[in-house]
């Protein structure tokens, strides 16, 4: 689906959501923000934060743990807001994604990324583009285009469950369903 | 593996999605210029210049629509090119017919244009027959001059009568030449058909192996050709490269130079030695065999133009000439969006730097700010024009609807456009371009009366609609101003009774009863033509030019005529505004709605009665923004209120504070807040946060039936 994208360069970068770690294609990520003041938009969903000035552009910005159905908490130090392409409905825009904290960027060969395995619910297939093994852990990649172009709170839990058997077992993310 | 297959061919399809759609625009706009031709033409039918372009666009038209896959375009447009060479050559005349055969013709085109090859049956069975007629058309108007010619479409049999004649064609390719997928040979190959030819291609140029670019094309030629064709048959050949080259057609001599041994001799030795051609030395050839064959008027063509040969020796480097040319560009959209985006980015920095430097007393970094802050308002201003488009670039549509309306309707009309250079926002152009339509369609329907009638009441027969698009301070105005029989206020205010728009025992003004106008579901029209009968009013036309954040006046006089004008902004990208605060949020209310502000009390309002507040003895309903945008921040005891107009009422808004008026770059809020329709974008304000614009009709309508909910 993102073979412009997967075909060519396999660094990914890797963040934090609670206590999950998750990666983007570091192809689809512009920028990566410091923290700032967003501009509420009224009477629009609780993960959408609103809108900030990106070099005299307005972009959406998301808060990603709520987009995922994980408890909202406090912004930090490490808070910082990802700016990313994303492609829907045959439209590429930009929004911007708050996370927990920005770890790495990482090389990882193609070959090696697992296919989202189709059991579970049919969240699993369209919300994770491939897995990825690093020495102890199993990391999720995300599909970007799905994950931010819908409008739903996405529920990541028993997905996971499925399919990162060896991942540490205690998953912080609620399930909403 | 399968993707790397994949992908070049995923590349290409999207090249070729690009390269149609360039094709498409070019297309629309050789259509325009094709219009415009035709219509200018039927005004004066020998303006052999309008022949001209007519018959360039045509050509370019095939060139190109064959090379992107229209197929259907480039074999239609070859049949409406033969008819315009024919006309071209003086061998059919600039008729009525004619000229209706082309419009209809160019109307069909922009169906091709829009749906390519695969046009719907309908279509597939309209292009049959037209392309028929145009057959039978040409060898009817051919009929009477050329009896055995049955076909039409052979340019040679026609070309028989004229005498040969030996050519001399300079043609020098510009380096790039290749870039635009020219293949001179080809070029060269055409020339070859027309008759007896020798080409000397000129190498001079070619560098060495090592630096040779395999893109670049170093070589020219020169041609030596005897033929019946014509000098401008001969140009016509180089049509497409004619912008990248320089191109000379010259003379040599009458007859075929190439039965003179002398001539055969001089070219060889010419190829040989690289040279080039001598233009003396031809003379000679020439004159010894004018001496030999025709003794008098040996006086050549290429004598007179002597002083010739020292040129292209001249300028062998820059060969090419396109001063002309460059006069305009073609520029993409997102090009001049980022370019904005970029500028208005750069003003929001300024309006920063000078904030900060007004903090700090420092005399250098004061006036550096000051110069900076100059240049960046003509840089704005600028960049600002570069976005503006002519309105002159829509109004051939408006010649054709005047010219075909007023013939199916049996009305002389004439237009008369003025400011066709005033320069406006492209997507106002766009979106004024309808709302114009009707407007013109309703003055030739309703207001141009019969010729008859004119004359009985001492008018031309022609009547004449001027319209005039300029600038008045921030606006543009839009006139539409007809001769007619203007506006039946009476008739308006009966129907207006009629339709229960009015009660009947109201009086109103001649000015009142022509506002009744655009009241929706009204029209005046006796008898609903096909013309106006369309069900879109001018209470349609109305919410258009609203929607533009415009107004649209109408003045008539009975007997006199009727004058429409419709004031839209200047542009849609930037608008005048009130910044407001709701606690720590800015907010702006677009200056052109805002009525009034009130300071009002927390207290006053709190206490009111519905949520309508008496304001110079008006009811005037109003709105907690707070409330409705659900934010958790408390209203301050000393609030102020800005009222709005909705309609014809007003309504208030209740906001924290007015801080002032700005001016601001309106962005889109993007699909990401598609919902939130009361808002109608952001913008960047001075210290770089963000502030959202309200639609202040849209919270009206969205938060008012919950008021209306809560009444009972």
């Amino acid at each position: 689906m993102n073979m412009n994208y997967n075909s060519s360069n396999q660094s990914y970068l890797t963040f934090q959501l609670a206590n999950e770690i998750f990666a983007i294609h570091a192809g689809r990520v512009i920028k990566i923000l410091e923290m700032q003041k967003i501009t509420e938009v009224p009477r629009a969903p609780s993960f959408m934060k609103g809108v900030i000035n990106l070099r005299g552009d307005v972009l959406p910005v998301i808060d990603a743990r709520e987009k995922f159905g994980m408890m909202a908490t406090a912004y930090g130090q490490r808070t910082c807001i990802l700016v990313l392409t994303v492609t829907s409905e045959n439209e590429t825009l930009q929004v911007g994604a708050i996370v927990d904290a920005v770890l790495d960027v990482v090389k990882y060969p193609d070959d090696q990324i697992k296919k989202a395995p189709a059991l579970g619910s049919r969240y699993s297939s369209e919300v994770v583009a491939g897995v990825m093994k690093t020495e102890d852990d199993f990391i999720i990649i995300l599909n970007v285009d799905h994950v931010f172009s819908t409008d739903e709170i996405i529920s990541l839990n028993e997905n996971m469950q499925s399919q990162t058997e060896n991942l540490s077992a205690s998953s912080q993310t609620k399930s909403k369903q | 593996m399968n993707q790397a297959v994949e992908s070049p061919n995923d590349q290409f399809a999207i090249d070729m999605v690009m390269l149609k759609q360039k094709f498409t625009e070019e297309a629309h706009e050789l259509i325009n210029d094709l219009e415009n031709a035709i219509l200018l033409l039927e005004k004066n039918a020998g303006d052999t210049q309008q022949i001209e372009a007519v018959f360039r666009a045509m050509h370019t038209l095939k060139g190109s629509g064959g090379m992107f896959g229209y197929h259907k375009i480039s074999e239609f447009t070859h049949d409406l090119e033969t008819i315009y060479d024919f006309v071209r050559n003086g061998d059919i005349t600039v008729t009525k017919p004619l000229l209706d055969i082309t419009l209809q013709a160019v109307d069909h085109l922009k169906i091709l244009i829009k749906y390519g090859d695969d046009i719907d049956e309908q279509n597939t069975k309209n292009h049959h027959q037209f392309t028929e007629s145009i057959r039978v058309f040409v060898q009817k108007q051919l009929a009477p001059f050329d009896s055995q010619s049955d076909a039409g479409t052979d340019r040679a049999a026609l070309n028989d009568s004229n005498p040969i004649i030996t050519w001399r064609i300079l043609f020098k390719p510009q380096i790039d030449l290749f870039r635009n997928g020219s293949n001179p040979l080809y070029l060269i190959d055409e020339l070859h058909t027309y008759g007896n030819a020798v080409s000397i291609p000129h190498t001079r140029a070619v560098p060495d192996l090592s630096e040779i670019d395999t893109e670049k094309c170093y070589l020219w030629w020169e041609i030596f050709i005897a033929t019946r064709q014509s000098k401008e048959a001969l140009n016509d050949v180089f049509i497409f490269v004619e912008d990248d080259s320089y191109i000379e057609v010259t003379k040599i001599g009458d007859g075929d130079l190439f039965d003179e041994s002398r001539f055969r001799e001089y070219l060889d030795k010419l190829w040989n030695e690289q040279l080039q051609v001598d233009i003396n030395e031809l003379e000679k050839i020439v004159q010894s065999r004018n001496a030999l064959h025709q003794p008098a008027p040996a006086v050549s063509h290429s004598v007179a133009e002597g002083d010739e040969e020292t040129k292209p020796s001249a300028d062998n480097n820059s060969a090419v000439t396109t001063d002309e040319k460059l006069s305009s560009i073609r520029v993409a959209t997102p090009k001049i969006d980022s370019l904005m985006n970029l500028v208005s980015e750069l003003v929001t920095l300024q309006a920063r730097l000078s904030g900060y430097a007004g903090q700090h007393d420092d005399d250098g970094l004061t006036a550096l700010t000051e110069n900076l802050s100059t240049l960046s308002k003509q840089l704005r201003e600028a960049a600002f024009s570069i976005s503006l488009v002519p309105f002159g670039s829509i109004t051939t549509r408006f010649q054709r609807l005047v010219r075909d309306l007023s013939d199916n309707l049996n009305k002389k009309t004439n237009l008369v456009v003025e400011g066709q250079n005033t320069e406006l926002d492209k997507t106002i152009v766009e979106r004024i371009a309808d709302p114009l339509m009707h407007i013109i369609r309703n003055c030739i329907d309703h207001g141009i009366e019969s010729p008859e009638e004119r004359v009985r009441n001492g008018k031309s027969e022609t009547g004449t609609i001027h319209l005039r698009a300029l600038h008045v301070g921030n606006t543009i105005h839009i006139e539409v101003n007809d001769d007619g029989a203007g506006i039946d206020a009476d008739a308006l205010m009966r129907k207006a009774i009629e339709r229960k728009v009015i009660l009947a025992n109201v009086a109103l003004t001649h000015e009142q009863k022509i506002q009744l106008i655009f009241s929706p579901g009204l029209t005046t029209a006796r008898s609903v033509t096909d013309v106006s009968g369309r069900g879109v009013g001018m209470d349609v036309v109305q919410q258009r030019v609203a929607g533009l954040r415009g107004e649209i006046r109408i003045k008539s006089q009975p007997g006199a005529g009727t004058r429409i004008t419709l004031v839209v902004p200047l542009t849609l990208s930037i608008i005048d505004g009130m910044h407001v605060r709701i606690g720590e949020v800015s907010y702006i209310i677009p200056i052109n709605a805002v009525q009034q502000i009130h300071s009002v009390q927390m207290q006053n309002l709190r206490n009111a009665f519905d949520n309508v507040l008496a304001i110079e003895g008006e009811q005037v309903p109003f709105f907690w923004l707070r409330k409705h945008f659900g934010l958790d921040s408390t209203t301050p005891e000393r609030c102020e209120m800005v009222t709005v107009r909705y309609g014809r009422q007003q309504a208030g808004l209740v906001v924290d504070k007015v801080m002032g008026e700005v001016q601001v770059v309106l962005k889109p809020l993007g699909r990401a807040y598609r919902q939130q329709k009361f808002i109608s974008g952001a913008t960047v304000m001075g210290d770089g946060t963000v502030a959202l614009v309200l639609d202040t009709n849209e919270i009206i309508s969205r938060f008012l039936p919950q008021k209306l909910a809560t009444d009972k």
